[in-house]
C-alpha cells in the first residue's frame, strides 16, 4: 500500500508526539481528532512531509473528518506522489 | 469626550474613502476596505439588530470567522447604543456540545439579547436559547448588506464616552468566566496614551493576526489602527497558524511598520517556515514589533533576529508590553527608540530572597527583559504579601491605577470588588520595578498562558476529574515552560481509581481535554496513589506539584 511513507511518517509522528506519550503511537489511531496533534504540530507535520516527501499536506488535508490517522495521511502523501 | 464610534463616525465623514485595512485571504487575495465602506456595512448589520428591537445598554455577543463582516458587526451594535462582544469561532478539535455549553454559559453571564454569526454555526447554537432567557434572536449575517449611506446616530452615541461600549470576554468554562466592561473613555485614554510612546508616522502600517476577542487582537491590533486611522493589514489567525508565511507576505506587499504578538510568535515564525517559501520576503519596512500577551523571552528575540535579520529586522525593532484586559490592553511599553533593557540578576536571589540584585560571585546568571515603563495615566506599584509598596527591585504584586481601567466586571460587583485594593487593581502578576521600568517574573494565581492565551487549570482539572479511572478531586493542571516553543507546555497529572487501567485513563484525559478545552495537553500522567502535594488547608496545591513534577523530570 504506502510501503515506504507509512514506516518514515511513523518514526517522525513517534520522534515528536509518541515521545511525549511514552508509546508509539499505533498507524490507525486518530492523531488530529484524538488532540495528539494540535493546529501548531500540523505545521511540523507539513514541513516534514514537504522536506521528505516532497509533496504538500496542510490543514486542508488533516484533520477530523479527513486524513486523520497515519495510514490515511500516507495515503494522501502517496497520491500526491504519483 | 468623543465615543469609539463618534470617533470612527467622524473619519468617515470625513475621509470615507480613506483605507481602514486589507483583509487579507489564505489564497493572497486582498479585500480593501474603507472607512466609507465599513461604516455602511455595520450600518446595515444595525439595522437588522433595529428592527430585533436590540436596545440601549444591551449585549449583542458576535462569532463569526476573521473578515470584514466580524469587524462591522463588532461596531453595529454601538450604533444603537448597545454593547458588543466577540466571541470564538470553534476550533475543530473541540466538541461541539463542549462549545455550545461554553457558549450559553457567556450568554448567560453577558445577559446577550441578540448573538450574530453565521448559517454554518446556528445548528450548534441554536439549542442554546432555552438556556439564555434574556436572549431574544440569534441572526445569521451571511446575507449581511452595507446601507446606502453613513448613518445618522444620536448626539449622545457620540459623546457619552463614561457608558460601557465594549466587553471583552476571558474563556474558561467552570464558572471563571467574565467580561470586562469598558467604556469609551477607557478606551480613547488607552489609544492616545499609547500614542504617546509609540510615535506616529504618515506611513505607519499595522498588521494583526492575532484574535479579535483576545485583547491584543482587539485593542493594538484592531482598535489602535481603527481609531488612528493608521491602515491595518489583517489575517485569519487560523490562516496564520496553518501558513504564517501568510504574515510576513502581508508585511512585504503592505510595507507594514508595526505587528503586535506573542511571545510564542516569534519561535513559531523564525522555526516553522521553510527558506524556500522566504524567496521575495522583505522585512526591511517594519520598525516596531511588541512583544506581549505572555511572558517575554530573551532568547525568542534572539532565535527571530538570527532568522531574518537577513531579511531586514533590525534589532531596534524587538520591543515588550506587558498588559491586561481590565487595564484595556498595555499597562507598559518598552521605548521604541532603544533597545529594550536588560537586568542581570542573580537568580537565587530572585526567587529566594525575592529581590533582583546584581549576580553573586559563583552565582547563577539570570538576564530579565524589561516590560518597558508604565504608559501614560497609567501607575504601577509592587505591593509585599500585606499590601504594603516594595522598594525597587523587590519582587511583589504587579498593582496598577489608570485611566483606561474597566469600568466592572459586567453584572459581578462581587469579582470586581476583589479585584482592587483600595483602588489599585491587583494583576495577580509578580515582578519589581527596576529604574522605572517593570521586570514581570512570575505569576500568583494559577493561570496558565500557552500561546498568549489564558488557560484556568480548574478548567482542565475539572475535566480530568470527570474522567472515569480518575480518583474524583485527585487531578492537577499547570503549565511548564518550554524553551524551544517560546511558551508554556500544559501537564495535567492524575492519581487513578484503584484498579484502573493507567494507560487508558491518561489517554482518556487527554482525549477530553483536547475537546474540552483550548488547549491540547503536552503531558498527561497517572501517578501514584497520594503523590499529589496538598497544601496545609487541604487543597491540591498546583505550585508544589508543579515544583514535584519537575525534580522528578530532572528539570
Amino acid at each position: 500500500m504506502t510501503p515506504d511513507v507509512l514506516p518514515a511518517l511513523r518514526e517522525f509522528l513517534d520522534e515528536n508526539w509518541g515521545r511525549a506519550l511514552r508509546r508509539s503511537l499505533s498507524p490507525t489511531e486518530p492523531l488530529v481528532s484524538s488532540g495528539i496533534i494540535d493546529s501548531f504540530g500540523l505545521v511540523d507535520l507539513s514541513l516534514f512531509v514537504e522536506e521528505r516527501f516532497g509533496v504538500r499536506v496542510d490543514a486542508s488535508d488533516v484533520g477530523q473528518g479527513r486524513a486523520d490517522t497515519a495510514v490515511q495521511i500516507a495515503q494522501v502523501i502517496e497520491a500526491r506522489r504519483r | 469626550m468623543t465615543t469609539i464610534l463618534g470617533r470612527v463616525l467622524d473619519i468617515a465623514g470625513r475621509d470615507p474613502d480613506r483605507l481602514f485595512a486589507h483583509v487579507w485571504d489564505a489564497r493572497r487575495e486582498v479585500e480593501p476596505v474603507t472607512y466609507g465602506s465599513y461604516v455602511r456595512l455595520a450600518a446595515g448589520v444595525a439595522e437588522r439588530l433595529r428592527r430585533e428591537g436590540l436596545a440601549p445598554g444591551e449585549v449583542a455577543v458576535i462569532i463569526l470567522k476573521s473578515g470584514s463582516l466580524l469587524m462591522a458587526a463588532w461596531l453595529a451594535p454601538q450604533l444603537l447604543g448597545a454593547i458588543p462582544t466577540i466571541f470564538p469561532w470553534p476550533t475543530e478539535k473541540l466538541d461541539r456540545g463542549y462549545y455550545a455549553r461554553t457558549v450559553a454559559s457567556l450568554l448567560k453571564i453577558s445577559g446577550a439579547a441578540v448573538l450574530m454569526t453565521s448559517r454554518d454555526l446556528v445548528d450548534t447554537v441554536a439549542p442554546l436559547a432555552a438556556e439564555a432567557p434574556a436572549l431574544r434572536c440569534i441572526l445569521a449575517l451571511d446575507d449581511a448588506r452595507p446601507a446606502e449611506s453613513l448613518p445618522e446616530i444620536p448626539r449622545a452615541l457620540r459623546e457619552d464616552a463614561e457608558a460601557i461600549a465594549i466587553l471583552q470576554h476571558s474563556s474558561g468554562s467552570t464558572g471563571l468566566q467574565k467580561g470586562v466592561a469598558l467604556s469609551s473613555r477607557a478606551v480613547m485614554n488607552q489609544i492616545e496614551n499609547y500614542g504617546k510612546v509609540m510615535p506616529a508616522r504618515p506611513d505607519d502600517r499595522i498588521a494583526n493576526w492575532l484574535p479579535l476577542y483576545h485583547d491584543g487582537g482587539l485593542v493594538p491590533g484592531f482598535l489602535q489602527p481603527l481609531l488612528r486611522g493608521v491602515p491595518l493589514s489583517i489575517l485569519s489567525p487560523i490562516d496564520w497558524v496553518h501558513d504564517p508565511v501568510l504574515l510576513l507576505e502581508a508585511i512585504t506587499r503592505d510595507r507594514v511598520t508595526h505587528c503586535w504578538q506573542p511571545n510564542f510568535a516569534y519561535n513559531f515564525l523564525a522555526t516553522k517556515i521553510p527558506d524556500s517559501k522566504l524567496e521575495g520576503i522583505d522585512l526591511s519596512s517594519v520598525r516596531v514589533l511588541v512583544n506581549m500577551a505572555e511572558p517575554v523571552r530573551l532568547s525568542s528575540h534572539e532565535l527571530f533576529l538570527r532568522r531574518f535579520g537577513p531579511y531586514g529586522i533590525r534589532p531596534l525593532a524587538l520591543q515588550t508590553l506587558y498588559g491586561m484586559a481590565e487595564n484595556t490592553a498595555a499597562a507598559t511599553q518598552s521605548d521604541p527608540s532603544r533597545p529594550v533593557t536588560l537586568d542581570v540578576v542573580d537568580r537565587a536571589a530572585l526567587s529566594e530572597e525575592r529581590r533582583a540584585l546584581p549576580p553573586r560571585p559563583g552565582g547563577v546568571a539570570l538576564s530579565m527583559l524589561s516590560s518597558g515603563a508604565p504608559i501614560p495615566g497609567t501607575e504601577i506599584v509592587i505591593l509585599g504579601e500585606g499590601y504594603e509598596r516594595l522598594p525597587e527591585r523587590r519582587v511583589g504584586e504587579i498593582a496598577l491605577r489608570s485611566d483606561c481601567m474597566l469600568t466592572e466586571y459586567f453584572h459581578r460587583p462581587d469579582l470586581t470588588a476583589r479585584a482592587f485594593h483600595e483602588g489599585w487593581y491587583l494583576s495577580g502578576d509578580f515582578g519589581y520595578l527596576a529604574g522605572g521600568e517593570l521586570f514581570v517574573t512570575g505569576r500568583k494565581k494559577d493561570l496558565i498562558i500557552v500561546a498568549g492565551k489564558n488557560v484556568y487549570p480548574q478548567d482542565l482539572e475539572f475535566i480530568a476529574d470527570g474522567i472515569p479511572g480518575v480518583h474524583p478531586g485527585r487531578s492537577v493542571a499547570f503549565g511548564v515552560e518550554n524553551e524551544r516553543t517560546g511558551t508554556e507546555d500544559v501537564v495535567v497529572l492524575v492519581e487513578p481509581e484503584p484498579g484502573a487501567d493507567e494507560a487508558a485513563v491518561a489517554e482518556r484525559v487527554r482525549a477530553a481535554v483536547a475537546h474540552g478545552s483550548d488547549v491540547v495537553a503536552r503531558d498527561v500522567r497517572v501517578v501514584p496513589p497520594m503523590w499529589l502535594v496538598k497544601t496545609s488547608s487541604g487543597k491540591i496545591s498546583r505550585t508544589r506539584c508543579r515544583e514535584k513534577y519537575l525534580d522528578d523530570s530532572g528539570k
